[in-house]
């Protein structure tokens, strides 16, 4: 009776994520527009990453060969996913239609940001715990080779961490990038850095006695900092947040 | 830079680490035993028996029970009973048997929801291990005036007559119980620890009885390719053969009692078939097969003597006589409808009148005393002189009491109308006096010293009981198209129930091969006759067999010696499965013929897991509402009182 352990691991991983769908993206049209290209974007980059993994044969077996190269693959596509929504952002200015302002439809960046952020990474978690799922739904479940028994937890709460790691990743890139200067160099730079220290932890899972604490501690603190991060560039400093707390 | 530098490190870290290859999750999870045998269903005209599974495969908690005292602490251990409400129970072979399966089946009711049976070794095979009835073939008996029933097979469960609610798998394999037998030790602890699980997928296609399945066989469904069958009417092939120059040929007239019918089986009893790969064969019929066809040798030695006098001897196998004689029906029926001999109409048909005698081969066993049964049709016409020469010529037979039962036989059935190593040289020993009696009580010029070559024998043995891919079966056989017995490298000839369309078996063209070689015309081997002269033969010639082969050299007079042989015989096959299935318009629940079928299957499959505790199932789903929920609350509070733009609802 494994289904109880897949709903639960289903739960897990996409709990938070579908809360944030129904609260932020599914009432704004042009936020589910941006998250399902942002989506397809990232589906392309997984290709290319797999068609590099395919020609170089004799690393086939390596997975931490082709996991550094899909990590930069990803980040080379979250930056033409921006430059796809430059274009579009200027081709809505030239239009300039005061109906559609009326409406209410701007282009809210931060929103657009968070979007494609959040459609990177649901793709990511999908493909990341599907198939652990569709494993999970037969009669038995892990540990008759001695793996340990908390494999589907941590994959579930790992997934959880890559969706919201990879939203946070997405407002940074692309705030960064906006704001120009110094910050068009340390926002992605920090965005590559800790996507590729994430994916390199998670490599330690391989491991026949794997440690799930170490790669989940450091994939929490990641989005933490990633979170704290953010909250800097959008300009909330501690005393600010006591104003508003103060206000309301 | 500290921050790449780290990454780096980490990275190189990582790359010293070992790493499995990558495999599906699936395969860490599930141990699968490929090698498995499996019971699966046979319907007859009211009945279904067998065994099978749900669609989905049965899965429970495993238990094993190797020895009668874990049994019976088993019965009393509600605490583990009470603790899952399903169990697959893995029985070692010694318990398999009704006693102990019945007590199962009270205890657990619909909690048993598979049964795994283990062979612990090769060495510690239990000594009888049948699941037929004890009194075989029971519902068919046509003794006159018998009404005892008598336990020709006292250590025949019955089993195989059940029908069970669940899957029945055999493990035989050596490795398999081990392996079964080290997860189980390693996991069966305590309550609390997770324990090992089995699944088994069964599914059988057919249901309730043959007359509903053959029905639905019928119903087409054209837009679904998948099913196109669901059962398939237990029969093989019924194949004989004769002196290629022994023929009544119209016009002339068929003398009543002139034929002599030599039978043989090549079926037999199988609960458990295997997935994949061929099954193993059963003693019993090999036995009677290799002195069968030893003895179709030594005629086709003599046939210049048997030339001289009237009588056919004709050379029969029977294929499905081990499911209530339906074999000897469909023999039988063919004879009265005018079908045996099929083929060509030139050659006189044979009936019940016109046979002389029976003779068959059945259940012979190696071992010193044979018992011989003759059964007169009445008691006055049975042939004595031909058992006194008989038991004359072969010291090791007894005759029985003409009172006393008689054993399951497929000649049986001929009698319901009132109107006939050590181990190679104990077959040698059985097969010379016979063809001698035979000799002497129809030829009658009392030839001294029948006798067959001990290496025909020994080969016969080899290829029956060893390798059916045997130079024995190339040298007779036509290469021209391939080797066919390949697939059968080092197996021993399979002997089991067939179905009909029959299935890749070697069965029958070792059978055919070998029996029309044997009593080929042997004038045809002093002549040098090239492949295409041979196959040339056939169009003047539509009563016979023309084959080119290699020659076995054993059974050729040592002055011819060419490369290769034209081969002229006499071989027909007729299909065996019961009448039943022939007959217009046949009402299938109806007992006048056997009506067994067999049931089609997809999928066999056995699997070893773990099933995770209760506690871990409902942490983990407690978890995952409680992040939903949490979520959803904390997401409101940040639309609602903290009016995050972001959450606020809008058009864009």
């Amino acid at each position: 009776m494994t289904i109880m352990e897949c709903a639960g691991c289903t739960l897990i991983a996409y709990g938070v994520p579908f809360s944030m769908f129904v609260f932020t993206i599914a009432h704004h049209p042009f936020r589910i527009i941006i998250s399902m290209t942002s989506a397809f974007f990232w589906l392309i980059s997984l290709l290319v990453s797999s068609l590099l993994w395919f020609a170089v044969v004799p690393l086939r077996n390596q997975l931490a060969f082709a996991v550094p190269f899909a990590v930069i693959f990803q980040e080379i596509f979250r930056y033409l996913f921006y430059r796809v929504i430059k274009k579009a952002e200027f081709a809505l200015q030239k239009v300039q239609m005061q109906e559609l302002t009326d409406k209410g439809m701007v282009f809210d960046r931060f929103a657009v940001a968070y979007a494609a952020g959040y459609g990177f990474g649901f793709i990511s978690g999908t493909f990341a715990i599907v198939n652990v799922l569709s494993d999970m739904i037969g009669p038995g479940t892990i540990g008759i080779f001695g793996h340990s028994q908390d494999f589907f937890i941590a994959t579930a709460f790992l997934t959880l961490c890559i969706i919201l790691l990879n939203t946070f990743w997405g407002v940074i890139f692309f705030t960064s990038l906006d704001k120009g200067g110094i910050h068009r160099l340390i926002g992605p730079g920090i965005v590559v850095l800790t996507h590729m220290l994430f994916s390199c932890i998670t490599l330690l899972n391989r491991k026949s006695q794997p440690l799930y604490s170490v790669s989940l501690a450091v994939g929490y603190s990641l989005l933490i900092g990633m979170i704290i991060y953010t909250l800097m560039l959008r300009g909330f400093t501690i005393n600010n947040i006591r104003q508003r707390m103060n206000r309301d | 830079m500290h921050s790449s530098l780290f990454c780096i490190s980490v990275f190189f870290l990582t790359f010293l680490i070992v790493f499995t290859q990558s495999t599906r999750v699936a395969d860490q999870m599930y141990v699968s035993f490929d090698r498995a045998r499996y019971c699966v269903r046979h319907l007859n005209g009211t009945h279904e028996i067998g065994c099978q599974s749900s669609m989905r495969g049965n899965s429970g908690r495993m238990y094993m029970i190797d020895n009668e005292n874990e049994f019976n602490s088993y019965l009393k251990d509600s605490k583990t009973i009470d603790s899952s409400n399903s169990f697959i129970i893995a029985l070692n072979i010694e318990l398999f048997n009704s006693e102990y399966v019945d007590k199962l089946m009270n205890r657990l009711d619909s909690k048993l929801n598979g049964l795994v049976i283990y062979l612990k070794s090769n060495l510690s095979r239990p000594k009888d291990f049948s699941h037929d009835d004890q009194c075989p073939n029971h519902r068919q008996s046509y003794y006159l005036n018998q009404t005892e029933t008598v336990h020709w097979n006292p250590k025949g469960t019955g089993l195989f007559f059940r029908s069970f609610p669940f899957p029945i798998v055999l493990l035989d394999e050596k490795d398999d119980y081990e392996r079964l037998d080290k997860f189980y030790r390693q996991f069966y602890n305590t309550q609390s620890s997770p324990t090992c699980g089995l699944e088994v997928k069964a599914f059988q296609s057919a249901a309730h009885t043959s007359k509903t399945c053959m029905r639905r066989n019928e119903i087409s469904h054209s837009l679904l390719d998948a099913v196109d069958g669901f059962c398939d009417p237990v029969g093989g092939l019924n194949i004989y053969s004769k002196l290629p120059d022994s023929l009544t040929l119209v016009p002339k007239q068929r003398q009543p009692k002139s034929v002599v019918l030599i039978l043989a089986t090549t079926d037999s009893f199988q609960m458990f078939l295997k997935a994949q790969g061929t099954t193993g064969g059963a003693q019993q019929p090999a036995t009677a097969l290799i002195t069968f066809l030893a003895l179709a040798h030594v005629i086709g030695q003599e046939q210049k003597e048997f030339n001289k006098q009237d009588k056919e001897i004709i050379f029969v196998t029977l294929d499905g006589d081990a499911l209530d004689y339906s074999a000897s029906f469909r023999f039988l029926f063919d004879m009265n409808n005018d079908y045996f001999p099929a083929g060509d109409k030139n050659e006189q048909r044979i009936k019940i009148e016109h046979i002389h005698s029976i003779i068959e081969f059945q259940s012979l066993s190696f071992s010193n005393n044979l018992s011989l049964y003759a059964y007169p049709s009445s008691p006055s016409i049975i042939n004595e002189t031909f058992i006194a020469t008989l038991l004359e010529n072969n010291p090791m037979i007894t005759r029985m009491n003409a009172n006393s039962p008689l054993p399951p036989a497929s000649s049986q059935i001929f009698q319901q109308y009132n109107t006939t190593t050590e181990f190679s040289q104990w077959i040698k020993s059985i097969v010379e006096p016979l063809a001698q009696t035979l000799l002497d009580s129809y030829v009658g010029n009392n030839i001294t010293n029948v006798t067959i070559e001990q290496e025909i024998i020994n080969n016969l043995v080899y290829c029956v009981l060893k390798n059916v891919n045997c130079p024995l079966i190339h040298n007779v056989s036509n290469q021209s198209i391939g080797n066919s017995f390949d697939a059968f490298e080092q197996t021993s000839l399979p002997f089991s129930i067939n179905t009909y369309p029959t299935a890749t078996t070697p069965t029958f063209p070792f059978v055919q091969n070998i029996l029309s070689y044997f009593l080929r015309d042997r004038e045809y081997d002093k002549q040098n006759i090239t492949e295409t002269k041979c196959l040339e033969q056939k169009n003047n010639d539509t009563l016979r067999l023309y084959r080119y082969v290699g020659g076995y050299a054993p059974s050729i007079m040592p002055e011819q010696n060419y490369s290769g042989y034209c081969v002229r015989s006499y071989l027909r096959y007729a299909s065996s499965s019961s009448p039943a299935f022939s007959i217009d318009n046949y009402d299938l629940s109806q007992t006048t013929y056997p009506a067994w079928t067999e049931s089609r299957w997809t999928t066999f499959t056995l699997r070893l897991f773990i099933i995770p505790t209760r506690t871990h199932e409902i942490v983990t789903l407690v978890i995952g509402i409680l992040l939903l929920s949490i979520s959803f609350i904390v997401f409101s509070i940040l639309r609602w009182y903290v009016k995050l733009d972001l959450l606020q609802p809008s058009s864009s």
